[in-house]
């Protein structure tokens, strides 16, 4: 066919136009677009693995990464903030065996212990004294990096109410975001990297 | 007149240096040159990962003993 000649009527009702073609490739490409972003899950409550974490985070926030970094379960209760040198305990909506639960976990982010070695904070205290003799940043300060950076907070809902507290409970209330699920898959599924530490 | 700054990140160890950079960029505008020199191991093939992903240019990289030095303009 010619330029300028117009296609017989038949194959015209058949086939799409090549601009509809051309419009439905361009939907699907959009989204298949990738965002520049990293999602990290943070299960874990140890110290080592948030560490990694959040050593990722700031390496690919320092990259121009967006970074998203999930709270849930045990790595909800290592961001629990402190209020006056004491742990908040839930705004009274925890019943007594939340309160216990609260009562055991650790407090606030550099107490989480080491998942190896740990000796009842015996060996997390050498690697403390290793890690500032070698001048290796510890945990509270790459999370302050993380957020001077422009980190993304989100705190599992579902987690929140297993151990009975609210939002406030938790470090960065006012900027993270509780959600559950399908709001951090949302987010994750289009960015380019989504690791479970 | 471009901005001109150093950072002196000897004894930092990864991911500090790369943090820094990071901060640097944001604090200042395109044009800006920065000198930076560390010596952590990684920092090497970190800066240039750094210029790369962020699409700032590295005009020079250099190792004097276990000090690194780099110069970077931002983009």
């Amino acid at each position: 066919m010619r330029p300028g000649e117009q296609p017989a009527a038949g194959a015209a009702s058949r086939e799409p136009t090549l601009e509809a073609r051309v419009a439905g490739l361009e939907r699907e490409l959009q989204a298949q677009r990738r965002e520049d972003s990293v999602s990290i899950i943070c299960f874990s409550g140890d110290w080592d693995r948030l560490y990694a974490a959040f050593t990722i985070a700031n390496g690919a926030l320092a990259l121009g990464q967006e970074v998203n970094m999930f709270f849930t379960f045990w790595g909800a209760t290592a961001v629990r903030r402190k209020v006056d040198g004491a742990v908040r305990r839930g705004d009274g909506r925890s019943d007594w065996r939340q309160r216990m639960l609260g009562w055991m976990l650790p407090s606030g982010i550099d107490r989480a212990p080491l998942s190896k070695l740990h000796l009842c904070g015996l060996g997390k205290w050498m690697m403390g004294l290793v890690m500032r003799q070698k001048n290796l940043d510890n945990l509270p300060d790459l999370m302050a990096d993380a957020r001077e950076l422009g980190v993304n907070f989100y705190y599992c809902d579902s987690s929140l109410s297993l151990f009975g507290w609210c939002p406030e409970d938790l470090m960065d209330a006012d900027r993270a975001k509780c959600c559950g699920v399908s709001t951090f898959l949302g987010k994750s599924l289009k960015g380019r990297i989504a690791l479970f530490i | 007149m471009s901005n001109k700054i150093h950072i002196d990140a000897r004894g930092m160890k990864c991911p500090r240096p790369i943090i820094e950079l990071a901060k640097a960029k944001r604090r200042n505008v395109a044009g800006t040159t920065i000198h930076i020199e560390a010596d952590d191991l990684a920092f090497e093939s970190d800066v240039k990962a750094w210029c790369e992903t962020t699409g700032n240019r590295l005009d020079a990289l250099s190792r004097n003993g276990d000090l690194v030095l780099a110069d970077i303009t931002l983009q």
